[in-house]
């Protein structure tokens, strides 16, 4: 269990905390919530959404781990807002804390079948992407 | 193969070994990889550069001095010298065979900067009156917790309304009091973040890094259409691209690296999730962008190859789109199904109507008009240039993704803006193929491969000049009537903050910044929007043309008429009304009985009415 998956995990609670006990607007309340908010459900989830092998250098893998933290995030507030105003049972407090939820949840679970999918490591260039697809390579970088 | 600069691990690759060398490849041209090249000085110069410029540019602006032309005839000289060197800085960068990743990413994010922080920086307020609408609609979204009564056209948010929710629910997280702070810079924030799902989508067809930026600098110099503001669209295409970056990385064409699961064509589960989850938001915040998902998921499952990649994505997108509409969108869907049957009826008007009323416009939106539309039937051309240049664009999806909202354009004119929505949605994939157009080759080799790159930017460079240039006409083109004053905006707080609840609000246009606060009380007139015959007896007659619509008014809800500078310049500009009506009905209304002038400032005057019997 790493430390960032702990921090994910915890991250929810720390703004639940923030929004409970700081006053609006305060600014140490808006960067945590925030925080909170554009990334951390996001972040947890794209975990979930890995293919097996991925690599630290892999500028795509962090691309993508990137995008989803924060479309994925972003998606999650809706998801769970939405039903509540539908509802008229909306409160922060509510809303924030099925976000926390999930994403300590998230965070915590192993994946299913994580090792399961891990391939062996090859050399990114070596991928044979393009073959038996037919396709005329594209161009190469000049 | 060689494919070795890549947006990904061109390092890695070099160090296993795994690639074939040859000259003019990076790999080939290891012996120079420590001297700082010429073109690699001045590339690295040039950025820093034409920023400082561009910024410096932006001191003495006279916004008061718009027109036709909107920001392009008070921008100074220094602000064109420096737009035209960034893109020269970027073709230089796109010649050298070993600029990083790192200035790719600075070039494209200083072109964002300049075209879109430029107003943010210079406006006072916020831009757009849409803009200005959505802050209204969260606002009414948190007074209410939720559903908001009494919307009348504004109903319509009230069944897609994820991007208000999610808003609603941000602000009182951080305890913010409006989302006018952030809303402000929008543009510029929400470019810079679609940037990463573009990259994302462009990485999934080629590994090429040249054509990965140049494509992202393409998609900039294109993206005219000005869907980028605080609104349910930006929020809806920003997800819509990375869905389809997501299932493009999963098609067996793909050119990322891939597990077992994806090149058998099957979806590992907490991926197949991840894309569903994002569908679902799109469906639940966007009437437009759901339809728009699975007409490209349609385009996409056409080649055999795909089909067991895309179809589970398309079928779930389907099933998530009519449960939606099925359920929480019945209401709206079911009163307006007959405008949509029509609609389909139609499509011929469907196609022209964003084209149509240009007749009256005023003589430089005319031209503005033009060139927005030459430079969108000249990206497609581009784009279909490149699919008979570069035969091996054919085996991606991009074509496809490409002529997917072309059926939408038959199908609903969406309020005239649907020719303009099938652009924004072909642009990514029709960004890509034009730079695989200026920067790639056939798949022949070379001849003399290390000198084609610098061959190619000398014919890219008036090109991209020219796309940038269309795209200044089209973007700030209308910028007089999308800029407000301090002036106009207390107008428009004025109304909210005094009009009693039930008080009628009437303005000529929706160019008016505050116009829809307290939209659930009060109902809203816009004379532009009536029937050719009520206008037509306001322009004879604004106070005759008026009674009409105000004939409710009485102390307890009284009437209030705004008029204003930015309404003026949209008149002018959409050529509606004739130019002058602004003043005309100020003119009358003043010397009438019954309206009482109640604010006035340079930019703005609002008069209440109180019923004839007052």
């Amino acid at each position: 269990m790493t430390t960032t998956r702990w921090g994910l995990a915890l991250s929810g609670w720390v703004a639940l905390a923030a929004v409970t006990l700081l006053p609006d607007a305060l600014v140490l309340r808006a960067v945590v919530t925030t925080a909170f908010l554009l990334v951390c459900p996001g972040l947890a989830a794209s975990r979930w959404a890995r293919p097996g092998r991925r690599r630290f250098t892999d500028r795509t893998a962090v691309l993508e781990t990137g995008v989803l933290a924060l479309t994925l995030s972003l998606s999650a507030a809706v998801l769970v807002v939405e039903p509540l105003f539908l509802s008229g049972t909306f409160t922060v407090t509510r809303a924030l804390l099925v976000l926390a939820a999930v994403t300590s949840v998230l965070a915590l679970l192993p994946r299913p079948g994580g090792d399961r999918h891990r391939e062996p490591q090859t050399a990114p260039d070596a991928d044979p992407s393009t073959a038996g697809t037919g396709r005329s390579e594209p161009p190469d970088a000049e | 193969m060689g494919k070795l600069q890549t947006l990904t691990a061109g390092r890695v690759a070099s160090l296993t070994g795994a690639v074939t060398r040859r000259p003019g490849t990076a790999a080939g041209e290891r012996h120079s990889s420590g001297r700082i090249t010429a073109l690699q000085w001045a590339s690295r110069l040039i950025l820093p550069a034409a920023l400082a410029l561009w910024l410096l540019s932006l001191r003495h602006v006279d916004l008061a001095g718009m027109r036709d032309y909107g920001l392009l005839q008070v921008l100074p000289v220094l602000f064109w010298i420096a737009l035209g060197l960034l893109a020269l800085g970027f073709c230089l960068a796109l010649a050298e065979r070993r600029t990083t990743g790192g200035w790719f990413a600075g070039y494209v994010l200083g072109l964002i900067a300049v075209i879109h922080a430029t107003p943010t920086l210079l406006y006072p307020t916020l831009r757009y009156s849409w803009a200005w609408k959505h802050v209204a609609v969260v606002d009414a979204v948190i007074r209410h917790h939720g559903e908001v009564p009494h919307a009348d056209k504004l109903a319509i948010y009230n069944q897609w309304p994820g991007f208000f929710d999610l808003n609603a629910f941000f602000l009182q997280a951080t305890g913010l009091h409006s989302a006018l702070g952030y809303a402000t810079w929008t543009p510029p924030v929400f470019n810079a973040v679609l940037l990463a799902p573009l990259l994302l989508l462009h990485r999934t067809v080629t590994r090429d890094r040249r054509l990965i930026w140049g494509a992202a600098w393409v998609y900039y110099s294109c993206s005219w259409v000005g869907q980028d503001y605080f609104a349910p669209q930006a929020f809806a295409f920003l997800l819509f691209v990375t869905v389809i970056a997501l299932v493009m990385g999963q098609l067996p064409t793909s050119a990322l690296y891939r597990t077992s699961e994806t090149r058998a064509g099957r979806w590992p589960v907490g991926r197949f999730v991840v894309v569903m989850v994002l569908a679902a938001v799109i469906i639940s915040s966007h009437p437009l962008t759901p339809l728009m998902l699975i007409s490209a998921l349609v385009a996409l499952s056409l080649p055999r190859r795909n089909r067991r990649t895309v179809l589970p994505v398309l079928a779930g997108t389907v099933v998530l789109a009519v449960i939606w509409d099925a359920t929480v969108a019945r209401p709206y869907l079911s009163q307006n199904l007959g405008d949509f049957l029509n609609s389909l009826l139609k499509p011929d008007t469907n196609v022209v109507s964003g084209l149509a009323a240009l007749g009256a416009a005023a003589p430089g939106q005319v031209v503005v008009s033009w060139i927005d539309r030459g430079l969108s039937a000249a990206v497609f051309v581009l784009a279909a240039v490149a699919f008979l240049a570069r035969p091996w664009v054919r085996r991606t999806g991009l074509p496809l993704l490409l002529v997917a909202p072309v059926p939408l354009l038959a199908a609903n004119a969406y309020g005239g803006e649907m020719i303009f929505r099938a652009y924004l949605f072909a642009l990514p994939a029709a960004s890509l193929l034009i730079a695989a157009l200026l920067l790639g080759r056939s798949a022949r080799p070379a001849p003399e491969p290390g000198r084609r790159p610098r061959l190619g930017v000398l014919a890219a460079y008036p090109l991209m000049l020219a796309l940038l240039g269309g795209l200044m006409f089209g973007y700030y083109g209308k910028e007089s009537a999308n800029y407000f004053t301090q002036e106009e905006v207390a107008a428009g707080r004025f109304v909210a903050a005094t009009a009693p609840p039930g008080s009628t609000v009437v303005s000529l246009t929706s160019a008016v910044p505050g116009l829809y606060l307290r939209y659930d009380e009060n109902p809203q007139v816009q004379m532009d929007e009536q029937d050719l015959q009520d206008r037509r007896r306001l322009v004879e007659d604004p106070v005759k043309g008026l009674e009409g619509f105000i004939q409710r008014a009485d102390p307890q809800q009284p009437a209030y008429i705004i008029l204003s500078r930015a309404q003026a310049a949209d008149l002018y500009q959409r050529g509606i009304l004739p130019g002058g009506t602004v003043q005309r009905m100020d003119a009358a209304l003043a010397k009438t009985p019954g309206f009482v002038p109640v604010y006035r400032s340079k930019d703005a005057v609002v008069y209440r009415y109180q019923g004839a019997k007052s």
